[in-house]
């Protein structure tokens, strides 16, 4: 990356990240994709240092709640003092800062006797003071606060000193909080917007909001990098990390968004088999997907919804075709319209039972609603019997049950 | 059912017997009337008919000896062995139960053996007591069907299975046609179907338990995860209850704040307006004082233009005063040298005419003349001598008297500065007295500021931070929690409160709950002492962590200053920065003061410089009394030095004038005194020439001069009316004169009097000056002040510095408001702090985060079991309705039995009838023949008995029970017969077949796999009957 054309018009080059959220659960996913998106966070932090490295930057900077809990389990800081320990940065020094999910408590993970803390690497260097100060080099200087508790009502970055008179020294600031304009702010270490322009600083690096937010003044920039692995689907612009180049002269520094996410989080409806077939044909391994169904399928054509379904989902003897599925059929009608569905030859006491469910379906409310997925059961148990059974007299080609 | 044995005695014609029964064909023959119907009769009586009944009569012994009795032993299900044992009349009767056959135990007896064996059945007998069971030996469709009496074979197609639902004997046979009823894949998928509601469901339609069902793990999900919601949502709405708390209190703050704003706004305006009213004031004073001082300088002015006038008034007067006398003397020598000239002229004449009398003596004559001339001339030269002589002195004296005046101006004006220089050293020292003050007021106040160190404001900043701190770290102990003890014996108990008085409770078997806010001690006596403590053990260290900073940070503070509260410590602090402010403005002052006194010019000095030139001044004066001379510097007004200067200043060229003057007039004065020599000696000459002249002379010239002089004397009136013409002419001029001299007497009056005017006027002034240099210093102080004064409250008040003055009363009232105010807000900030400390412990963004991923969770879990129950719910309607179409399919019970029974028939008859019509109800509703359906009673006996007996035994097989046939198929043919034998067979294969014949042949053709017994071997018959056999024989 150059600057003005030059590379050494750059004077200082940092990464500003935050908001990691090792070990964070997630419980609303099935049991088998929780693993996946848990264990994705710590591999976005590897891409992270992969990143600051192939950036050669001067600084890596962690803006906060980079564990989800202040005292997490011992799984999550063992892998990332693995990563730590894969790198031998000497001149590189990365600074950890407490976030309001992880606020620097006696007992917590930045305790200074707490075994983590005392396998960090000497370049890694944990915000435990609020008059935290670290001169980067000669002409830049950086100031952090970390956060003690899980609210808070005080700015934290109006405890970073105001520039003196004849400091040309490039000030980086280092936060976490949430900026005047978003919800909650008020308990929630508000960042007022002006902050960088107030306490004199270059940057201002906050961590809090899961989207990438870029606040540029007139004077100095203040920016959020967001998650490097997004955490849910309704995060705008999540899975970035910045990488902040700063000219010489303090000229205003430019910012580069860099993605690091592994899942891309996905939101799809589809309203038509066909949309969803085309779906099926997507490439989705990296997708978590939560897919929408807001149509009216037939009984064979839902059980071609829940094939497919299970195709993208994957089971014990398949990989799924997407990464994570989060299904939402609140919207998926069942009709039982068509009779064609089933074999005309079977046995008379099943086709009794196909139009019993079937007169039952055609109703309107729960018990409808359970016969028409009875019919839907019984269609895919018939397909099932077939498939085991394969030239079964009952069965007939071209779908379930007949 | 399967008969395993059969015991009978007295038994209609049947004194004892005793049969066993084995599984597949029994054969049981004898001769007509060896009791092999009884025998049958005996088991439906055991089965169907009370001991009590009436109906017992046709069973009692031909004998006429001992009670019918019955013991029939059957398996009812495998295992399930039934005893049945009745004595008929006597009305005994008992049901007994086994497993193995050899022990049994009894289940029934009396009246509940028939209800029991009902049940056992299942053949839809009417329960004992019902309405519809008719009294005597009951016959259902399927006791006709199983257990049919002799001759009666046919009744199974007149009859029918019972039509209610709950008709045992219709179930079973339901039961058992619909397992005939099932098709394969119906089967294998209802199998799946109900593989997959047990998973979920118990045999009684309620939900599984256990690990494995799916109930339990979802319900254990969701117990969790409601658990978690639960906990998260408790921590939510603290947060949320916090928040409000706060924001309510935020309000209050905003509120108190903006009233302490006021009060403090009140307060400051106040302040401000009373320190521009202070400077308004203290302007118009300055500007009252600049304005009389300006009146004192213009009306000094004025007297000094009035002096001046004056004074110029009176030098023209005095110079028309000395013009006019100079015309005066003018005048005079005119008039007297008109006289001389006209004596002279006389003279002339005396001397013509004496000359014409001495002719001879011309030059006597004219000497005389010569020497009278040079006598006159010398006269006149002394007469001006004389003249110029009072000139002279005239002129010395009033150099003298303008000397004078020159003394004693400057002696004035010394005096006037000695005056200047005591006033300025009165003020001098006032201001070192004033200075001496401030320094001691400063002293004394420095000597009352506190011996220690006062924390600065940053400092107290620091520690009002810190005590929030430890308010908050305090609120997050302060969780609130409740104890209770529950004593297994009698406790004497000591309790202790949040640091509160301990109190003394017994307890004695009541359970004791107490609660605290952050500690609770229990002492139990001689047993434990229990400390609870609130919060995490996190928030206790932190607090005394606080605490810590606290005693060695604010303690010593606080301890140092003996107060208990920052706010004391505050209030010391603004004490003793309110009096270092005084003791700075004190200093302030004396520096102020010494800064005048350094810029006086030393008046003791210069008082004493000044003394020693008035000393030196009075030296010259004629009379140096002091007073006399303030006397005469207050007639001439003068005020002061500068006065005076300004006097001396007129006078100087005055006193030039006059010493020009006397140098003048002296010199006059000498040059004619020099020509009075020079005449006198001239005239000497022309005496002694005249004198020698008269030597030649009659008489003595004196004598002619006697004469010329009588002559002269006689001229004199003449010359005297002459003279007192010119004396009156003279006197004119002097009343002239003199009016002039009193003008400029008048006009020096008023030269005088001006000059008074002018001091006093000058007095005036310099009082007035420096009133307003002092009015002007503490304007500019007051200025000064007000200039650091907030201009917006300056610009606010402007309009109100002309109203009411603004006292120290209403500034104390004000600021009292202002203090209460301010300790309102204090107070709630203090409740603030407290709420957010709470708040950080609850977690604030992060609860609520995690109260709306918990209710995610939980919803994501209730949403699972929906679809896990509505899963579930499906398979069981799926189950139901499959069941229920099977029960449909079933319920046409003859559709089901009809096919193999017309199989059979058909199979019999060579196919000469066809298909066999039963109703739903087993019902034989007709028989295909040759494609039409005729009724059965169509048929000959022999084929009726055989459809019978295939019906029987199809129905048998389906049910899995035994069959006994009873002398049946006698009107059969032996083809027939030998293909009915084949069916026996094939069906006792499956079930047990009881045969009871008078024909054993007919079903012994083969003897293997064919139980046959012997009536006549097992069975006594009765006497009665044995004897009548006798009889006959």
């Amino acid at each position: 990356m150059k600057i003005d054309g030059e590379d050494q018009d750059v004077a200082l080059k940092i990464l500003h990240t935050a908001d990691w959220h090792l070990g964070q659960s997630f419980p609303g996913f099935e049991a088998e994709d929780q693993p996946k998106l848990t264990q994705a966070r710590i591999e976005a932090v590897d891409k992270l240092l992969g990143l600051a490295e192939s950036h050669a930057v001067d600084a890596v900077l962690c803006a906060g709640d980079l564990f989800d809990e202040p005292a997490p389990q011992e799984q999550w800081w063992r892998e990332l003092l693995k990563l730590f320990g894969r790198r031998k940065w000497t001149q590189r020094p990365v600074f950890l800062l407490p976030g309001n999910h992880d606020p620097l408590r006696p007992n917590s993970v930045w305790a200074a006797d707490h075994p983590f803390r005392r396998s960090l690497p000497a370049w890694v260097h944990v915000v435990d003071r609020d008059d935290f100060e670290f001169a980067i080099s000669q002409d830049a200087v950086l100031y952090a606060v970390p956060c003690r508790s899980r609210a808070g009502a005080d700015d934290p970055t109006s405890r970073i000193p105001q520039r003196t008179p004849g400091d040309s020294r490039i000030r980086i600031g280092l936060a976490h909080g949430t900026t005047f304009d978003a919800k909650g702010h008020q308990m929630n270490f508000p960042v007022a917007r002006n902050a960088a322009e107030q306490r004199g600083l270059d940057y201002l690096a906050l961590g809090d909001t899961h989207g990438f937010r870029e606040y540029p003044p007139k004077i100095a920039p203040t920016v959020y990098p967001g998650t490097p692995e997004p955490t849910t689907f309704d995060e705008m612009d999540a899975g970035s990390a910045a990488i902040i180049f700063f000219p010489r002269h303090r000229r205003m520094p430019l910012i580069h968004k860099e993605r690091v996410a592994r899942w891309k989080w996905m939101d799809k409806r589809c309203s038509s088999m066909e949309e969803l077939e085309d779906l099926r044909g997507q490439d989705l391994k990296d997708c978590v997907l939560r897919l929408t169904l807001a149509m009216e399928v037939s009984v064979s054509e839902r059980a071609r919804v829940d094939e497919i379904l299970e195709e993208l989902k994957g089971n014990e003897a398949r990989v799924g075709r997407a990464g994570v599925l989060c299904e939402n059929l609140d919207e998926l009608q069942v009709s039982v319209r068509d009779a064609g569905d089933f074999h005309r030859d079977l046995p008379d006491v099943l086709n009794a039972a196909i139009a019993n469910l079937r007169s039952r379906g055609e109703q309107a409310g729960e018990d409808g609603e359970t016969a028409r997925e009875a019919l839907v059961l019984l269609y895919k148990t018939l397909a099932e019997e077939r498939s085991q059974t394969a030239g079964a007299p009952h069965a007939r080609s071209g779908g379930a049950g007949q | 059912m399967k008969l395993i044995s059969l015991e009978v005695e007295n038994f209609r014609c049947i004194r004892k017997a005793k049969v066993e029964f084995t599984t597949g064909l029994n054969v049981l023959y004898g001769p007509n009337d060896l009791g092999k119907s009884s025998l049958v009769q005996a088991i439906r009586a055991a089965l169907l008919l009370q001991t009590t009944a009436k109906e017992h009569e046709e069973f009692v012994s031909w004998d006429g000896e001992g009670e019918p009795y019955v013991g029939f032993v059957f398996e009812s299900e495998e295992q399930c062995i039934w005893r049945v044992r009745k004595t008929f009349g006597a009305a005994k009767a008992f049901l007994d139960e086994s497993r193995n056959g050899i022990d049994f135990t009894t289940d029934a007896r009396g009246r509940d053996v028939d209800g029991r064996l009902r049940d056992i059945l299942n053949w839809g007998l009417v329960p004992p007591g019902g309405k519809d069971r008719k009294k005597g030996m009951q016959a259902t469709f399927l006791v006709t069907a199983l257990l049919g009496e002799q001759d009666h074979e046919e009744a199974i197609f007149d009859q029918a299975l019972g039509s209610g639902p709950e008709d045992s004997g219709r179930k079973q046979v339901a039961a058992a046609l619909q397992a005939m009823a099932e098709d394969p894949l119906f089967k294998k998928v209802l199998t799946r179907v109900q593989e997959r509601v047990d998973e979920a469901f118990t045999a009684n339609q309620k939900r599984r338990q256990g690990k494995s069902s799916p109930w339990s793990r979802l319900r254990e999900e969701i117990e969790q995860k409601t658990r978690r919601n639960e906990d998260r949502r408790r921590e939510l709405n603290e947060t949320q209850a916090l928040e409000s708390q706060i924001q309510d209190l935020h309000d209050r703050e905003l509120e108190a704040k903006h009233d302490a704003e006021e009060s403090e706004r009140e307060f400051r305006r106040a302040e401000v307006l009373r320190q521009l009213q202070e400077c308004a004031a203290a302007d118009s004073d300055y500007q009252e004082s600049e304005r009389q001082a300006a009146m004192a300088i213009e009306k000094e002015r004025t007297a000094s233009a009035a002096v001046k006038e004056a004074d110029e008034k009176a030098q023209a007067a005095r110079e028309e005063l000395a013009k006019m006398q100079n015309e005066d003397r003018a005048r005079q020598r005119q008039l007297e040298s008109s006289r001389l000239e006209a004596r002279r002229s006389e003279l002339i004449a005396d001397q013509t005419r004496i000359q014409s009398v001495i002719d001879k003596l011309r030059r006597i004559e004219e000497a005389d003349v010569k020497v009278r001339a040079a006598d006159s001339d010398l006269s006149t030269r002394v007469k001006e001598l004389e003249k110029l002589d009072q000139e002279r002195e005239r002129a010395t004296l009033a150099l003298i008297d303008a000397q004078r005046q020159d003394r004693e101006l400057r002696a004035i004006r010394f005096w006037l500065l000695c005056q200047e220089a005591q006033t300025g050293l009165s003020q001098e020292n006032a201001w070192r007295e004033e200075a001496a003050q401030k320094r001691a007021a400063a002293a004394a106040l420095e000597a009352a500021q506190p011996k220690f160190a006062l924390p600065s404001s940053a400092e107290l900043e620091n520690l009002r931070r810190l005590e929030t701190d430890l308010q908050v770290a305090a609120a997050g102990l302060n969780v609130g929690f409740s104890v209770r003890l529950q004593p297994s014996q009698e406790l004497r108990v000591r309790i202790q409160r949040d640091g509160g008085e301990p109190t003394e409770h017994i307890l004695s078997g009541n359970a004791l709950e107490t609660s605290a806010r952050g500690q609770l001690r229990i002492d139990i006596d001689n047993v434990a002492e229990i400390a609870v403590s609130g919060g995490a053990s996190d928030a206790r260290a932190a607090k005394e962590r606080l605490e810590a900073r606290w005693r060695a940070e604010a303690q010593p503070a606080l301890g140092a200053a003996h107060v208990d509260s920052l706010a004391q410590l505050a209030e010391l602090a603004g004490k003793a920065d309110r009096r270092a402010r005084e003791i700075q403005a004190a200093r302030v002052r004396a520096e102020q003061l010494d800064q005048l006194i350094a810029g006086q010019p030393g008046w003791a000095a210069l008082l004493k410089d000044r003394q020693r030139q008035l000393a030196a001044a009075q030296k010259d004066l004629e009379d140096p009394d002091l007073a006399k001379l303030e006397q005469k510097a207050r007639k001439l007004r003068i005020a002061d030095a500068s006065a005076a200067e300004k006097q001396l200043e007129r006078l100087r060229p005055k006193l030039e004038t006059l010493t020009a003057e006397e140098k003048r007039s002296g010199g006059d004065w000498a040059a004619a005194r020099a020509t009075v020599e020079e005449k006198k000696n001239s005239l000497e000459q022309a005496s002694a020439d005249l004198d020698h002249m008269q030597a030649g002379l009659e008489g003595d010239w004196r004598q002619i001069l006697a004469q010329s002089l009588d002559r002269q004397a006689e001229l004199e009136p003449e010359l005297a009316e002459i003279v007192e013409k010119i004396q009156r002419l003279s006197s004119k001029e002097d009343r002239t004169l003199t009016s002039a001299q009193q003008a400029v007497h008048d006009l020096d009056k008023a030269v005088s009097d001006a000059e008074d005017e002018q001091k006093k006027a000058a007095e005036a002034s310099n009082e007035a000056q420096l009133r307003t240099a002092t009015k002007k210093a503490d304007l500019q102080r007051l200025q000064q002040a007000a200039s650091k004064l907030d201009p917006n409250l300056v610009r606010e008040v402007s309009a109100d510095v002309e109203g009411p003055p603004v006292t120290e009363e209403n500034i104390e009232k004000l600021h009292c408001a202002w203090g209460t105010q301010r300790d309102r807000v204090k107070e709630i900030e203090g409740k603030i702090q407290e709420g957010r400390g709470a708040l950080q412990q609850v977690g604030g963004e992060v609860a609520r985060q995690r109260a709306e991923d918990a209710a995610r969770e939980l919803e994501s879990a209730r949403e699972r079991e929906r679809r896990v129950e509505r899963e579930y719910n499906a398979w069981q309607l799926l189950r139901d309705t499959l069941r229920e179409a099977e029960r449909e399919e079933g319920s046409n019970l003859g559709r089901l039995l009809a096919p193999p029974i017309a199989k059979r028939f058909t199979d019999l008859t060579l196919g000469r009838y066809g298909k066999l019509a039963l109703g739903p109800d087993l019902r034989t509703q007709g028989i295909s023949v040759g494609g039409d359906e005729r009724s059965v009673s169509l048929l000959s006996v022999g084929t009726r008995d055989q459809l019978a007996t295939i019906f029987r035994l199809t129905l048998g097989q389906q049910l899995k029970s035994s069959v006994v046939l009873d002398d049946q198929l006698t009107q059969s043919d032996p083809a027939r017969m030998l293909w009915l034998r084949d069916l026996l067979r094939e069906v006792a294969a499956e079930i047990q077949v009881v045969v009871f014949t008078c024909r054993p042949e007919d079903y012994i053709a083969e003897a293997h796999g064919v139980h046959s017994v012997d009536l006549a071997e097992c069975l006594q018959r009765s006497s009665a009957l044995e004897r009548k056999a006798g009889d006959q024989d």
